[in-house]
């Protein structure tokens, strides 16, 4: 009878046990989706409804360099015609004095004729068209360094719309002064940006990453120069929401870079654009 | 009846069997050991992997010789001109070597002073299996150490490896080399210095007989913080807690097994030691891959840091960070980082927290610094002796700025090697 007991109490324990050493098994098997590689990770953000074009692992090389808005534009300013221009602060403002027409599907030509004439722009030539940036109210021409586009207030020319689809002016800002401060160097592939950006929890569940770009940001200000980095550009569209989003990722580090003073410096000041 | 009785015991004989079952199930499976990370989110910090071997050890110096025998120091400020030399130099095969002369200081520095030439220089004798693998190229013969090759820009049959210790001049015959090829690296943009090579003390010297202008830098100073290095390396052995003592200037990080950590807050170095490393030094290729394999290991940030030399007599490798294709002194005293194999199974490695990876304008966009010749002429004023100098090398001094917090000023200067250390000559003026 007694040893009927034990083996009662014994056989409650193990159940017991089992009981708990199956579900702490179970616990460990889901989500540990650690994967190894970057696939795995790709087919993870599938399940996560997130809708994206197949990422390129093709690496690209990229420069550090410094530059400011300083006098150059204002120098080559005085050469321009058929507008009146003003300067606020380090940013040309001007108005056409007779606005141009654009038409559909030809507005790309006729605002790159007007950016490629060094009397109706200053320095158009280092400037391109960014179809991305643009929109209905605005179109936006980039300024590009070391063949590549930099997506950053201070180098933008920006046509102003009026609602008859007219460009009325435009205001522009030009980064001068530009220096390497680094030999170039490697960058890592648009996909690992990617998964990391999804690492970080950047890309919320059912988004879209409408493109991406390797554009050079803004990183830092120091002794009065601006400092640019290569960095992938996602542009994000998070869902129920009709605003996208730029996410920059570091394209040396693969660091999420994030506004307001989350890096070590307190100049640290880059920018995010929010497009609708 | 005989049922009933019997329930009892099969039923607690299965449930055993289970939790045996299931607890073997736990244990075997390294994914479900507290060593995986559980969490979607991992911070992602293995940028360390952009760095290649075939990166850290590219070769230090790049020098050429043009068709009238002047010789200059390579550099450019847009690409890595070692990195792209190296890349037109993969896909060199070949079989045949042959030991040209020995022991022959004067025919050694002819040699080095070869009408258009290309050279490749390493601060230590390298293998030729380490070459195969840096360079990833297909040469078949036999192992022998060196410290320079040399491309032959009017030869492209024929490539030297060259060995300051004891003035061995190899000679390799090549297959699937051309020429154009590497006048096409050369023929970009390149900041030249002249330099020569001369014979101090029976060692072969790099000097500069003019003046030189180099570009000066700054750096936003990355710290990495020392529980990152303790959460990598120090946490590996679920088994163990790790034991924190502080102490004024310093902290240890002990694990009770294998691994010790400590880091010195004045200096912001880490002195880490592993115990239980299967070390197989048996070749250079051999420990010069185990040394790569523990800097990725430790995770520190490899962006400009390249091997500087091996001292094989106390079996210690060093890196340094490397600036416009000149080397940092001043980082710590020991550079990047050094690392020591102590024995079949175990080393210390010591490192610098601080590394050098988002450049800001400088100041001063160049800085001149005087010939080689002025050098040792206020070295000798100084009243030190000749034969005390082991070396003398262009490099830059790592200072922080006045003004800006977390900035590091790089200036280049001359750099002398007395005592086995490298020491600013200033310092050794007694001007610092």
């Amino acid at each position: 009878m007694n040893f009927k007991r034990i083996q009662m109490i014994f056989l409650a324990i193990f159940i017991a046990m089992d009981v708990l050493l199956f579900l702490s098994y179970n616990r460990n098997s889901v989500g540990d989706s650690t994967a190894s590689g970057n696939n795995n990770i790709l087919e993870e953000m599938r399940k996560d409804q997130i809708t994206f074009s197949k990422p390129t692992t093709d690496k690209h090389e990229g420069y550090y360099f410094s530059g400011n808005n300083g006098d150059a534009l204002r120098q080559s300013a005085t050469n321009l015609q058929q507008q009146d221009l003003h300067f606020s602060g380090s940013e040309l403002v001007s108005e056409f004095k007779k606005p141009v027409k654009l038409t559909d599907g030809s507005a790309k030509q006729i605002l790159d004729k007007i950016v490629a004439n060094p009397g109706l722009i200053a320095k158009g030539k280092q400037y391109e068209y960014s179809k991305q940036l643009s929109n209905n109210n605005e179109i936006i021409y980039v300024q590009r360094v070391a063949k590549k586009p930099i997506y950053s207030h201070f180098c933008q020319i920006r046509f102003d719309l009026d609602s008859q689809h007219r460009v009325i002016g435009y205001s522009q800002n030009y980064l001068g002064g530009v220096k390497f401060l680094k030999e170039a160097s490697k960058t890592i592939s648009e996909e690992r940006a990617l998964t990391w950006l999804y690492q970080y929890n950047e890309i919320p569940n059912g988004a879209k990453v409408s493109w991406v770009h390797l554009a050079y940001t803004r990183l830092l200000t120091a002794r009065g120069q601006y400092v640019f980095l290569p960095t992938w550009v996602f542009a994000v569209k998070i869902n129920n929401s009709s605003s996208v989003i730029l996410k920059r990722v570091n394209a040396y580090t693969g660091e999420v870079i994030k506004t307001g003073d989350n890096n070590q410096t307190s100049n640290a000041n880059s920018e995010i654009f929010t497009l609708t | 009846m005989k049922l009933r009785k019997l329930w009892l015991p099969v039923s607690l004989v299965a449930a055993v069997l289970i939790s045996l079952g299931l607890s073997g199930m736990m244990w075997t499976n390294p994914a479900h050991s507290n060593l995986s990370n559980r969490t979607k989110v991992t911070k992602n910090s293995d940028s360390t992997s952009n760095t290649t071997f075939q990166d850290i050890y590219l070769p230090s110096q790049l020098l050429s010789t043009d068709r009238l025998g002047r010789q200059e120091l390579l550099t450019n400020n847009r690409v890595n001109v070692a990195s792209d030399l190296r890349d037109r130099m993969s896909h060199f095969t070949a079989e045949k070597a042959k030991s040209v002369s020995k022991g022959n200081s004067k025919r050694y520095l002819a040699q080095l002073k070869r009408k258009e030439s290309v050279l490749l220089n390493y601060n230590s004798a390298i293998s030729v299996n380490f070459f195969r693998k840096a360079f990833n190229n297909q040469l078949k013969i036999p192992n022998q150490k060196f410290n320079r090759m040399q491309l032959l820009l009017n030869d492209p049959k024929h490539l030297y490896l060259l060995n300051d210790q004891g003035y061995r001049i190899v000679r390799v015959t090549l297959k699937n080399n051309r020429a154009d090829k590497l006048r096409h690296v050369l023929a970009d943009r390149m900041v030249k210095h002249r330099v020569a090579f001369e014979l101090f003390n029976g060692k072969v010297i790099l000097t500069y007989p003019k003046a030189v202008k180099l570009r000066t830098y700054s750096y936003q100073l990355t710290q990495q913080t020392q529980d990152y290095y303790a959460n990598r390396i120090m946490t590996t052995n679920s088994n163990s807690n790790v034991q924190i003592k502080r102490h004024q200037n310093s902290t240890d990080y002990d694990d009770h097994g294998f691994r010790h950590m400590s880091v010195d807050k004045t200096t912001d170095t880490v002195t880490f030691t592993d115990y239980n490393s299967q070390v197989k030094s048996n070749s250079f290729l051999q420990t010069m891959n185990h040394v790569y394999d523990q800097l990725v290991m430790v995770g520190m940030p490899l962006d400009s840091v390249r091997f500087y030399s091996y001292d094989s007599g106390s079996n210690t490798a060093v890196f340094r960070t490397y600036a416009g294709g000149l080397p940092i002194f001043d980082q710590s005293n020991f550079g990047a980082i050094q690392m020591k194999v102590l024995d079949q199974s175990s080393y210390r490695m010591k490192f610098s927290l601080d590394s050098l990876q988002v450049p800001v304008p400088p100041v001063q966009t160049s800085a001149t610094i005087m010939s080689s010749t002025d050098l040792l002429k206020q070295l000798k004023n100084a009243g030190i002796k000749e034969n005390k100098i082991q070396g003398i090398e262009l490099g830059y001094e790592w200072s922080r700025d006045k003004s800006l917090a977390n900035v590091v000023n790089l200036v280049p200067t001359w750099y002398v090697k007395t005592n086995n250390q490298w020491q600013n000559y200033r310092k050794l003026l007694g001007q610092q």
